[in-house]
C-alpha cells in the first residue's frame, strides 16, 4: 500500500514526537543495544515523512506497509541473531528514476511508462534490500533528473527545508530533504552534473559522487549515458561509506559498471590525515565574481581545519574550467535529448513547462559539437591527471552560492552561471560535497572534495575527518514549525 | 592570482600557480540564433512548436552561444574524442 500523500492528519500527533536526527551509524548501534526496533525508527519516520510531506514534498510515494514489514523483518533477523551488517533495519529514500520492487517508478513526468521498471529491483537497490534496508518510498526528483518543478503534472515540488521558499536544488531533490529533515537516514542520489551534491549542498549534508562505474547504473532511468552515476547520500561521510560498501562492485547488466574491487570504506575512516597533499584550485572555483564570499570563506576555514590535523595545501590551477562545464552541459543535453526526441516530437505538451526547453536544447548542437565536447573531454582529463600527480584530493565550493529563492530562479541560469560539479562528471572522477558552516541568515554552506578514480576511500577519508572536529553535518533544520504549515 | 590563505602559522599554504589561460570569448563571434534559424532547426528536429513556445526556446538558446564559441575555438589537434570516463587517464 502507499500512503495517500495528502493525508496530514497525524500532522498534531506526530508534533509531539521527540524528532531524532539519528545518524546511520547511531541508529545501527541503537538497533543492536536494544535501545530502539526498526520498527519504531520506521514507523516514525514513516509517519513524520507523511505529515511534513505536503510542505516539503519530499516523496512521489511513501510505501509505509511495506516499509514496516522490512522494518519487522529486520528486527526478527535481529533477535534470531542474524546481522546482515549496518544497514539492517534503516530507513532510506529511492530516489523516484530507480526501479524498486512494489512502487511505480515515475521519474516525476507523464512521459515515463508506468510500466517502467515494474516489479524489479534496480541492482543497486537490490543490494540495499539483501542487506536488511528498509525503504521509506520513493524520493522526488527533477523530471527525468533534468528539468525544475513543475506543479502542473500533479507530482509533489520540492522545497528545502532550512527555507521553504528555496529550491532544495536537483535533482535528487527528495533524498535531500529526506536526509535532512529526518525523514529516511539516508538514501540513493543519481548525479551526472551534480544531482547528488547539490541537493547535499543546499540542504546540509553528505552526498558522494562516485567514479563513473563504480555503481551499477541499470535499472535507473537514463540521463546522460556517459555521465550519469548513482550516489549516496546521508547526513555524514562515514554514513556514505556505510552506503557505499554495499552499493559498489561490478555488475554484468551494466555496460560502464567497473570490475574494481570494494574496499570496506568505513574501515579506512580512521581521521588520520597527516601528509594529505590538498590542491585548490583557484581560478574559476575560488575567484569567480560569481562567488559568494561566504562560502568562498567557509571552504578555506575547512582547509585550514585538515592543515591544522597534518594535511599540506597548495593552490594551483587547473586550465579551461570554464570550458571544462560547457563541456559537460553540452554532452549531457545532447545525450539526454538523443534520449527523449522522439518523445519530445510526439508528445510535448506532456513534459513539464521547464523540462521541455531543457531538452529541447539539446536539438541545437551539431554532431560536431558533441564530438568536439568529447574532444575536450580527453584533453581536460589528460590536464586533470597531471594535476592529480602531485595531489591527492582538490577542495572546491560545492557551489558559488547557497541556496537560492525559488522566485528568483531562472531556468536557463545554469548555461550561464559557474558551477563546480560537472567537472568530475566529466572526469568520471569521484566527489563528496559535505556541510562547511551556515551563512549569517542561516544557510548551510558547502564545500567539495575530489579525488583519484575509485578512491572514494580517500575522499570519504578526509570528509569524515573534518566531520570529527566539526558539527555543521549533524544541524538540522527546524522542521517541527512546518506542521503547523502541512496541517 | 591573489594568495586566499593566510601566510603565517602552521596553516599556511604553499603557493605554486602556473596561471590558466584567460578564459573570454572569442572576438566578434556572430550570434547563432534568431527566430529564423530556429525555426529551421526546430523544422530539422521536426518538433512543431506554437510561436509562443518558439518564443520561449529562443529566450533560452541564446545563453548557448557562449559556452559554443567557447568549446569550438578551442584548437584539439589530434586529440580523440572520449565516449565515457576511462581509467587509463589517471
Amino acid at each position: 500500500m502507499s500512503t495517500d500523500l495528502s493525508m496530514n492528519s497525524s500532522a498534531a500527533d506526530a508534533a509531539s514526537h521527540s524528532h531524532k536526527f539519528l545518524t546511520i551509524a547511531d541508529a545501527a548501534a541503537a538497533l543492536r543495544d536494544g535501545s530502539i526496533t526498526s520498527v519504531a525508527l520506521t514507523a516514525d519516520i514513516v509517519e513524520k515523512a507523511t505529515a511534513l510531506n505536503p510542505a516539503l514534498g519530499a516523496y512521489v510515494t511513501i510505501t509505509g506497509d511495506a516499509a514496516l514489514a522490512q522494518a519487522a523483518a529486520a528486527d526478527v533477523a535481529f533477535a534470531a541473531g542474524n546481522d546482515f551488517g549496518p544497514l539492517q533495519g534503516i530507513p532510506l529514500a529511492i530516489k523516484d528514476i530507480i526501479a524498486m520492487k512494489g512502487a511505480g517508478t515515475t521519474a516525476n513526468s507523464r512521459v515515463l511508462d508506468p510500466a517502467w521498471g515494474a516489479g524489479t529491483d534496480a541492482p543497486v537497490v537490490a543490494r540495499l534490500r539483501a542487506a536488511g534496508s528498509v525503504f521509506v518510498g520513493k524520493s522526488t526528483t527533477s523530471e527525468f533528473a533534468l528539468g525544475m518543478p513543475d506543479a502542473s503534472k500533479g507530482f509533489p515540488v520540492p522545497h528545502n527545508p532550512w527555507d521553504v521558499e528555496r529550491t532544495p536544488a536537483g535533482s535528487s531533490s527528495g533524498t535531500g530533504i529526506a536526509v535532512a529533515a529526518g525523514l529516511a537516514l539516508g538514501g540513493l542520489g543519481t548525479d551526472t552534473g551534480g544531482s547528488v551534491r547539490g541537493p547535499a549542498c543546499v540542504n546540509g549534508h553528505t552526498g558522494l559522487k562516485v567514479t563513473f562505474g563504480r555503481v551499477p547504473k541499470s535499472g535507473v532511468v537514463p540521463l546522460a549515458f556517459s555521465l550519469d552515476s548513482i550516489g549516496p547520500m546521508a547526513r555524514s561521510a562515514y554514513d556514505c561509506a556505510l552506503l557505499l560498501e554495499v552499493m559498489a562492485g561490478y555488475d554484468a547488466s551494466d555496460p560502464n559498471a567497473a570490475d574494481v574491487e570494494v574496499p570496506k570504506y568505513s574501515e579506512l575512516l580512521n581521521g588520520d590525515i597527516d601528509g594529505l597533499k590538498i590542491g585548490l584550485p583557484i581560478p574559476y572555483f575560488f575567484d569567480h565574481d560569481q562567488l559568494e564570499p561566504e562560502v568562498r570563506d567557509a571552504v578555506l576555514s575547512g582547509v585550514q581545519q585538515l592543515v591544522g590535523m597534518g594535511a599540506t595545501s597548495k593552490e594551483m590551477a587547473l586550465p579551461y574550467a570554464a570550458e571544462a562545464k560547457d563541456a559537460n552541459m553540452l554532452i549531457l543535453g545532447a545525450e539526454a535529448y538523443a534520449y527523449h526526441r522522439n518523445n519530445l516530437v510526439n508528445r510535448w505538451e506532456d513534459y513539464g513547462n521547464l523540462t521541455r526547453p531543457t531538452l529541447a536544447r539539446g536539438a541545437f548542437y551539431t554532431a560536431a559539437d558533441y564530438a568536439q565536447a568529447s574532444r575536450f573531454r580527453s584533453m581536460w582529463s589528460a590536464e586533470v591527471a597531471k594535476a592529480f600527480e602531485h595531489y591527492d584530493v582538490l577542495i572546491t565550493p560545492s557551489a558559488p552560492s547557497p541556496a537560492q529563492l525559488v522566485k528568483d530562479m531562472d531556468p536557463s541560469q545554469r548555461l550561464v552561471q559557474p558551477s563546480y560539479t560537472g567537472h568530475w562528471n566529466l572526469t568520471g572522477l569521484p566527489a563528496v560535497a559535505i556541510p562547511s558552516g551556515f551563512t549569517a541568515s542561516g544557510l548551510p554552506l558547502s564545500m567539495q572534495i575530489i579525488g583519484k578514480p575509485f578512491a572514494e576511500a580517500t575522499v570519504l577519508k578526509v570528509a569524515d575527518a573534518l566531520q570529527r572536529v566539526t558539527n555543521w553535518h549533524l544541524l538540522h533544520p527546524p522542521v517541527e514549525t512546518l506542521y503547523a504549515t502541512a496541517a | 592570482m591573489s594568495q586566499l590563505l593566510p601566510t603565517d602559522g602552521p596553516a599556511a599554504a604553499e603557493i605554486d600557480l602556473p596561471l590558466s589561460p584567460e578564459v573570454t570569448e572569442p572576438p566578434g563571434a556572430p550570434q547563432l540564433y534568431d527566430a529564423g534559424t530556429l525555426a529551421a532547426l526546430l523544422r530539422v528536429a521536426d518538433l512543431t512548436l506554437t510561436d509562443e513556445w518558439q518564443q520561449k526556446l529562443l529566450a533560452t538558446v541564446n545563453d548557448l552561444e557562449p559556452a559554443l564559441h567557447r568549446l569550438r575555438a578551442l584548437d584539439l589537434g589530434e586529440t580523440p574524442p572520449a565516449t565515457a570516463f576511462d581509467a587509463r587517464w589517471f
